[in-house]
């Protein structure tokens, strides 16, 4: 059980936009009529993947949240839970203090979620011309007229630095830094508060990242924007987010202030994706590489996900499944060797790198 | 856009087989259009066809059937006079005088008229009529080279009253319509009887894979929108169509429901929705898998949005490619249909219809009646199947270089 009482803000006075509580997605392995009969005969509990597991967090408006963590962690499947078009089998999650199926039911409301995506070049409709994709929402939902589109969506294409020349042509047509800004502005397009962004910048040149990360910083000054930043890349979220979550195989294991969780990052999987991380980012793209196997999310190891990889595993990690538990303001742990009987890892990490060492 | 077409097209020229047969599919949809007005006759007007030019050899010439005037004659001691209109409006005096040598005499004046033919009926047993050639049986003679003046012989005596008629044909008239491709039993036009053919063929065939593509895909679509069960309900569906002959199906059909253009249409389309379902299933789960129709489900758009202006145009060069092939199929079936006997009524001959009724001429050396529609059939299909195979070919990016 997570205590869920634990995870505050660092600002506690502000209340949560965004708020979830053990949220869980699990992808069934074996769906098909025979699967299902032969587990019922025989009792065992049917294969399947812990996309996300337990999972609880809150966001404040204005805020900016980065999440990082292996690939197949569950990122993208959390963050399509929050964008609302995937549903969670467990857990609380609340926008704006109502429930998310009861909010989307307006999709006035609904919009003011919004997602941009990896693969600039999938993310938009081939057939579509720029007008359109931009453009067909806010019609669609009647935030403005149709005889207004044109203005509109050209107001819009300026914000995100592209030209009137571009209106009318397809997506095939644009280059991939040129595509993502088209897709920005799209979701811009629909008045957003919270922009869930899953590897936004991990498809582009290094020089163009850099150009849309600046977009993205811009964009949430201007339009007040509450931002969800996923991606592989530290620099990138170091650069961009106030907060950090790490994922390890579909759980939260560290959540902290961006500039603490660099300067002293207590989780040991924290510390060795910090081990790997080039030190000028931006200038290489560095996907996220640790020593050891990453165990199959279909069978994950019993306990602490991460103790057949972790330097300081006890008995109990094999064991017992840690809670993320407050360390001080604003930062949770799930670690045991943090909570429980075993002395805590000293300050700074360097407990963590003395016994690497002994 | 514009630019795209015509690169399309390129790309598509780059075979000339390929080329060939759009210009022939071009043709025959040509055809569907214009048929009434290249056809040289309405096959379908019953009133055009003359049971008398039924099974006329190809290259023939129509000739107008000619008319015979018939005038009667009532002679008193062998004296008569009577008059008659030809057909074109002159006046026809016939004359009968007895001559000096105890025959009678008729005399024809028939002005502006070619007399090809004269024939008396209903003259006395006895008598006889100079050069012409007695029906064996009844009492009628004819002169094939009739002269103006014509003697009777009536015996040692001329009787008292004499009745007969006379009948005068006059010169037959080409009606300058020629039978390029023959006649078939009816007397039908074959030329014209092809080209109707073709229309009928092409509208049904279109008609149904186009009927059998709206249903295909809209129920593909709702199987990769939803899956789960609703998914394995259409497939299996589906396959256990596929596993039925369509020709079964068909022949099923359309016993059940009777001959019709409208049926024979429905059945094209139960046949064949299945090959649009699964060909729109399959693309369109691949393009469930992109990120536009995760951006289209956060911008809130109904479903049906997403499916009919998202997806849909995604999935439509496949589809346009099984669509080609699937009208080649669908005429395929119509003629076998019709051919068996259930499909068409015999008033809309498609090609099929037109095969069929040629077959029973096959033996008697009437050959044309079922080897020319037979022949269209064939490079129909075949030329709209090259079609569909490289379009098919285009689309396949494995094939690209
Ligand atoms: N639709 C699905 N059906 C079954 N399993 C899925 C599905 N989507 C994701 N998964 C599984 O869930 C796990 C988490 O996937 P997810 O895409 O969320 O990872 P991720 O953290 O975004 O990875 P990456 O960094 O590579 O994008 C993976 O093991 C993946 O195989
Ligand atoms: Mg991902």
């Amino acid at each position: 059980m997570t205590r869920v009482e634990t995870i505050i803000p660092a600002n506690k006075h502000a209340e949560p936009i965004l708020s979830i509580r053990n949220l869980s997605k699990v992808f069934p392995l074996q769906s098909g009529f025979w699967d299902g009969v032969i587990g019922r005969m025989t009792g065992l509990e049917p294969k399947a993947v812990h996309a996300v597991d337990n999972v609880s967090l809150d966001v404040r408006a204005g805020e900016t949240i980065g999440i990082v963590g292996e690939s197949g962690c569950g990122k993208s499947t959390l963050a399509r839970i929050l964008a609302g078009i995937s549903q969670a089998n467990g857990g609380q999650f609340l926008y704006r203090g109502r429930d998310i199926q009861d909010y989307l039911k307006n999709p006035r409301d609904a919009l003011k979620i919004q997602m941009i995506f990896q693969d600039p070049q999938s993310s938009l409709n081939p057939r579509l011309q720029v007008i359109d994709i931009v453009g067909e929402a806010p019609v669609v939902h009647g935030i403005i007229p149709r005889s207004q589109k044109k203005d509109y969506v050209l107001g819009y294409l300026e914000k995100v630095g592209l030209g009137a020349e571009f209106l009318y042509r397809y997506p095939h047509q644009f280059s991939g830094g040129q595509r993502q800004r088209i897709g920005i502005a799209r979701a811009l397009a629909v008045n957003p508060e919270l922009l869930i962004c899953d590897e936004s910048v991990a498809a582009l040149d290094v020089s163009v990242q850099a150009q849309i990360i600046n977009l993205f910083m811009k964009i949430k000054a201007e339009f007040g924007l509450t931002m969800l930043f996923i991606s592989h890349d530290l620099g990138v979220i170091r650069h961009l987010c106030d907060r950090v979550v790490v994922m390890y195989l579909g759980r939260v294991v560290e959540v902290a202030p961006t500039e603490r969780l660099f300067s002293d990052p207590r989780h040991p999987y924290t510390q060795m994706l910090l081990e790997g991380m080039p030190k000028i980012s931006l200038e290489r793209r560095k996907f996220l590489s640790i020593e050891g196997e990453i165990p199959s999310p279909i069978n994950p190891p019993q306990g602490c996900h991460f103790h057949p990889r972790c330097a300081f595993r006890t008995e109990h990690c094999s064991q017992k499944r840690p809670d993320l538990v407050s360390l001080e303001e604003g930062r949770h742990i799930a670690c045991l060797n943090w909570q429980g009987t075993s002395p805590p890892p000293i300050k700074s990490g360097g407990g963590y790198a003395q016994s690497e060492n002994a | 856009m514009n630019a795209r077409i015509a690169a399309f097209f390129r790309e598509f020229s780059e075979s000339r087989i390929a080329l060939v047969s759009l210009g022939i599919t071009l043709f025959f949809v040509a055809c569907t259009v214009l048929a009434p007005f290249i056809s040289p006759i309405n096959p379908y007007d019953l009133r055009s066809i003359r049971l008398s030019d039924a099974r006329l050899p190809p290259g023939t010439q129509q000739v107008e059937p000619v008319p015979e005037l018939s005038i009667p004659l009532a002679a008193r001691d062998g004296k008569a006079r009577a008059e008659g209109v030809t057909p074109a409006g002159d006046p026809i005096v016939l004359q009968l005088v007895p001559d000096s040598d105890g025959r009678l005499a008729l005399e024809i004046d028939a002005r502006n008229m070619v007399v090809t033919e004269i024939r008396l009926r209903g003259l006395p047993i006895d008598a006889s009529v100079q050069g012409a050639r007695k029906h064996p049986i009844r009492s009628e003679w004819t002169l094939a080279n009739p002269a103006s003046t014509l003697h009777i012989e009536t015996g040692p005596q001329i009787p008292a009253n004499l009745q007969f008629s006379v009948l005068i044909k006059g010169e037959s008239e080409g009606t300058g319509m020629t039978f390029l491709l023959g006649t078939d039993g009816y007397g039908r036009d074959m030329l014209s009887a092809i080209i109707y053919g073709i229309r009928i063929s092409m509208i049904v065939g279109a008609a149904g894979a186009l009927g059998a593509m709206a249903i295909g895909t809209f129920l593909g679509l709702i199987a990769a929108w939803f899956g789960g069960r609703v998914d394995s309900f259409i497939m299996r569906l589906v396959d256990f169509q596929l596993s039925i002959p369509s020709l079964m199906v068909g022949l099923l059909v359309l016993t059940m429901l009777g001959k019709g253009v409208d049926r024979i249409i429905l059945a094209i389309i139960l046949i064949q929705w299945t090959y649009f379902a699964r060909t729109t299933r399959s693309v369109a789960l691949a393009e469930l898998r992109k990120d536009y129709v995760d951006a289209a489900r956060c911008l809130r758009f109904s479903a049906l949005r997403i499916n009919l202006l998202h997806i849909l145009p995604n999935c439509l060069p496949p589809l346009l490619v099984i669509l080609t092939i699937s009208i080649a199929g669908a005429i395929t079936l119509e003629a076998s249909l019709s051919f068996l006997g259930v499909g068409l009524p015999l008033t809309q001959p498609s090609l099929g219809m037109l095969i069929a009724n040629g077959y029973e001429y096959m033996f008697s050396n009437m050959h044309w009646i079922a080897i020319y529609p037979g022949l269209v059939l064939l490079v129909m299909i075949v030329a709209i199947n090259v079609v569909g195979d490289r379009l098919r070919d285009m689309f396949n990016p494995q094939l690209k270089r």
